[in-house]
């Protein structure tokens, strides 16, 4: 509250028109949701912008998405053309937890609300939302599920996301907190493949010549894992317990034909809708409807219900 | 682990979860463990069978009389409860030790499962405690490791209530925090505190 009064007290201070652009309802007559998310080549990107864009447009919104390319300074340009197409609302995966700060300040300050998505910046106050999903949670689980595939035993291979953003450290982070207490399981190697199946594919392949007799694999996305379960199948090694973080439908596919055997659902599909509406809200009455920070628990996917899971949702 | 801690001033940048740089998760757990946690659990954990009773009507109401959301509207209730079972099975070889009991309720028996560590799964001690939000912490890391390091010094209380390992067929009390049991289909409870039931307790 005190934060939100100073920044009330601050904004006033610059003097009364720069007050009335901070106000949202300003744009609302503009009924444009800009959506700005990683490439879609990732399906789980594709499927974030799917869910933001089919809620927007039911709700009575036009839509500009916009793909960034994990590149902070090309976010930085689209957040330009938001602003210049007086946007009423940003739904935001960004380019980087401490990248993206002064692009969203940069929004705020021209009176458009952000509402993030599935990655977090390392700032409150700025976005009027940040809704993740409780990757910490999803993380235990998937690897409490490897612990028991991996019989409580034996040498794994770790591949971890991209360095610049949090989700990439707090898989690693459930991921240990879980395994590291089993003394007899054993990490022989942890390698970034920023969250890229082709060069998962490639670090597989090279990690195998130095350790190829691994138990298993545990990845900080389904993209990592499907090129890890290809360089494994190919080195005829397809009895190797790999575990996935996404949900994809390329994962589950694959949990159903045995390579894989477990992912961790994030509801991005949900996340997205959510964050439309939260925008929604807020135009409307010029508010928050929720808390800033919000998590959203996320599902274990294992053979026993892959079947259910299709685009991000479980049916 | 020690009861109590000393915090310096050179310490409390450690305290404080805007500050990545120098916020310490045990240093923090420690500081509001005996204060504020363990007081928490004592005086406000509701009896397990009413919330379970209350959560088979209306969830929301449940949720919102009885227990806490700790990220908002999509995330799960959570509650600090507690209990007197009969226990039915003790593992303690597991890392991820469990004890299961049976608890009265409303004429049936209903089974849950206390986790007892030293392996603690989940975020339920944490995301039952309405002072420690998640938009009091820069990102996701610093409230994972406020899990736990809350988790560590769950198990380890709730160890002392485990010395000797109570008998299946003894009846014991329990205070611990629940996920609501409903989406995953079992009641798990992190435990807090195992003691032998006081016959006064029936």
């Amino acid at each position: 509250m005190e934060k939100r009064l100073a920044t009330y007290a601050a904004l006033c201070s610059l003097g009364l028109a720069v007050f009335g652009l901070a106000l949202p309802q300003v744009h609302a007559a503009g009924k444009l949701i800009a959506i700005i998310t990683p490439s879609h080549d990732n399906p789980f990107f594709a499927s974030e912008a799917a869910g933001a864009e089919a809620r927007a447009k039911a709700l009575g919104y036009e839509t500009l998405v916009l793909v960034h390319d994990d590149d902070a300074n090309k976010q930085d340009q689209l957040i330009d053309t938001a602003i210049s197409r007086k946007a009423a609302a940003i739904i935001l995966d960004n380019a980087g937890a401490d990248a993206s700060i002064a692009a969203v300040e940069k929004a705020k300050a021209a009176g458009i609300p952000s509402f993030l998505i599935d990655r977090e910046i390392n700032k409150t106050g700025v976005a009027v939302a940040q809704i993740v999903s409780n990757n910490y949670q999803g993380a235990t689980l998937g690897a409490q599920q490897f612990l028991k595939d991996m019989g409580e035993k034996g040498t794994y291979v770790e591949l971890v996301g991209k360095e610049s953003d949090t989700n990439a450290h707090i898989r690693s982070k459930g991921y240990h907190d879980v395994l590291d207490q089993i003394p007899e399981l054993k990490l022989v190697e942890a390698q970034s493949a920023n969250w890229s199946q082709t060069e998962a594919n490639s670090k597989m392949e090279s990690i195998l010549q130095a350790h190829p007799d691994i138990k298993g694999v545990i990845s900080g996305n389904d993209t990592m894992a499907m090129g890890a379960s290809a360089a494994l199948q190919a080195a005829g090694k397809g009895n190797v317990i790999v575990v996935g973080f996404d949900g994809s439908n390329d994962v589950r596919d694959a949990i159903k034909s045995g390579k894989i055997k477990a992912t961790v659902l994030q509801p991005a599909y949900r996340i997205s809708q959510m964050a439309v509406e939260e925008a929604d809200a807020y135009l409307k009455s010029g508010k928050a409807n929720q808390p800033e920070k919000q998590s959203i628990d996320c599902v274990l996917i294992t053979p026993a219900n892959a079947g259910k899971l299709d685009n991000f949702q479980l049916k | 682990m020690t009861a109590c801690k000393i915090v310096h001033d050179s310490d409390k940048a450690a305290l404080d979860p805007s500050d990545p740089n120098n916020f310490d998760a045990r240093v923090y757990v420690d500081a509001v463990w005996d204060r504020k946690v363990v007081t928490y659990f004592d005086q406000r954990a509701h009896p397990v069978t009413q919330v379970l009773a209350s959560l088979a009507g209306d969830k929301d109401a449940a949720g919102a009389k009885f227990g806490h959301r700790a990220g908002g509207d999509g995330s799960p209730w959570t509650f600090a409860v507690r209990g007197v079972g009969v226990v039915k099975s003790v593992d303690t070889a597991s890392h991820h030790g469990e004890l299961t009991v049976d608890v009265a309720a409303a004429g049936h028996p209903v089974a849950a499962t206390l986790q007892i560590g030293p392996v603690i799964f989940g975020t339920a001690v944490r995301d039952s405690l309405p002072f420690i939000a998640f938009g009091d912490f820069v990102n996701q890391i610093q409230y994972a490791e406020v899990s736990r390091a809350l988790n560590d010094r769950a198990a380890a209380l709730a160890h002392t209530g485990l010395r000797p390992v109570p008998r299946v067929g003894s009846k014991i009390e329990f205070v611990g925090a629940m996920t609501d049991p409903s989406l995953t289909g079992d009641t798990t409870i992190t435990a807090l505190r195992i003691r032998a039931a006081a016959v006064s307790a029936q």
